[in-house]
C-alpha cells in the first residue's frame, strides 16, 4: 500500500485505522467493519465508492484510483 | 609291587626332564642378551663446545645464519610492493560518473512523495472523511 501511496499521494488521501484502537470504534461502526484488512475508497464527499476485504491485487487498486480520479 | 618299581623311575625321568628344561632356558636367555647387546647403538658422548672454545667465531656464524634466514622472507615483500606500484594497469581508463538529472524532485519543487516503512496508524482525531479529494481508508491491525 505504501507503494501506491507514494504514487498517488498528491491525488488520493490515504488513511490507516488501527482496528484495536478504541478511538476508531465510531469509524468501524460507520463503515461496518468486519475483519482486517478491509479497505474503502471514498469520493470527495466521503461516500464509499469501492470496498475490499482481504488481500487485493495492486492492479485492482490502480484501476479504481484511475476511475475515481477521471470523474 | 609294580608301584615300588615304577615310581622311582618316573621320578628320575621327570627330574631329568626338569634339568634339561632349565638348561635350555638358560641358554636361550643368554643368547637373547647377546643379540640385544649387538643391536644396541653405540653411544658416543657429544660434548657441546663452550664459549671459551668457540672464541669470537660463534657470533659471526650465528649472524650469517640469521642473515640467510631473513633473506627469503624479504623477497616476497619486494615482489608485493612491485605489484602494488603497478596497480592499476597503465592505460586503464576509470569510468566517468554519470548523473541523472530530474530523477527525483528537489525539496524546492515540493511534493516529495511520502516514504513509509512498516505500519503507521493515522491519528483518528485528524481523520476527515469529506475532504473534497478521494480517500482510501484501510482498517488494519498490528498483529
Amino acid at each position: 500500500m505504501h507503494g501506491l501511496e507514494a504514487e498517488y499521494y498528491d491525488r488520493i488521501n490515504f488513511v490507516y485505522l488501527d482496528v484495536d484502537d478504541p478511538a476508531n470504534t465510531d469509524f468501524k461502526e460507520q463503515f461496518r467493519f468486519r475483519y482486517q484488512p478491509q479497505l474503502f475508497l471514498l469520493d470527495g464527499n466521503g461516500q464509499v465508492v469501492r470496498e475490499w476485504v482481504g488481500p487485493v491485487p495492486r492492479e485492482e487498486f490502480v484501476a479504481a484510483f484511475e476511475e475515481i480520479l477521471a470523474q | 609291587m609294580l608301584m615300588k618299581i615304577y615310581i622311582p623311575r618316573i621320578t628320575l625321568v621327570f627330574s631329568v626332564m626338569l634339568v634339561l628344561a632349565l638348561a635350555i632356558s638358560a641358554c636361550s636367555t643368554q643368547q637373547a642378551e647377546e643379540v640385544v647387546q649387538e643391536d644396541a647403538p653405540v653411544q658416543t658422548e657429544e660434548v657441546m663446545p663452550t664459549i671459551e672454545q668457540l672464541g669470537t667465531e660463534a657470533p659471526a656464524e650465528l649472524l650469517e645464519t640469521e642473515a640467510q634466514v631473513e633473506e627469503p622472507v624479504n623477497e616476497p615483500a619486494a615482489e608485493d610492493s612491485e605489484e602494488i606500484e603497478g596497480y592499476p594497469a597503465p592505460g586503464y581508463q576509470f569510468p566517468t560518473p554519470t548523473t541523472d538529472d530530474g530523477a527525483y524532485p528537489s525539496p524546492e519543487q515540493g511534493g516529495v512523495p511520502p516514504v513509509k516503512t512498516g505500519l503507521v496508524a493515522t491519528d483518528p482525531s485528524s481523520v476527515v472523511l469529506a475532504t473534497g479529494t478521494p480517500q482510501l481508508v484501510e482498517f488494519f491491525a498490528f498483529w
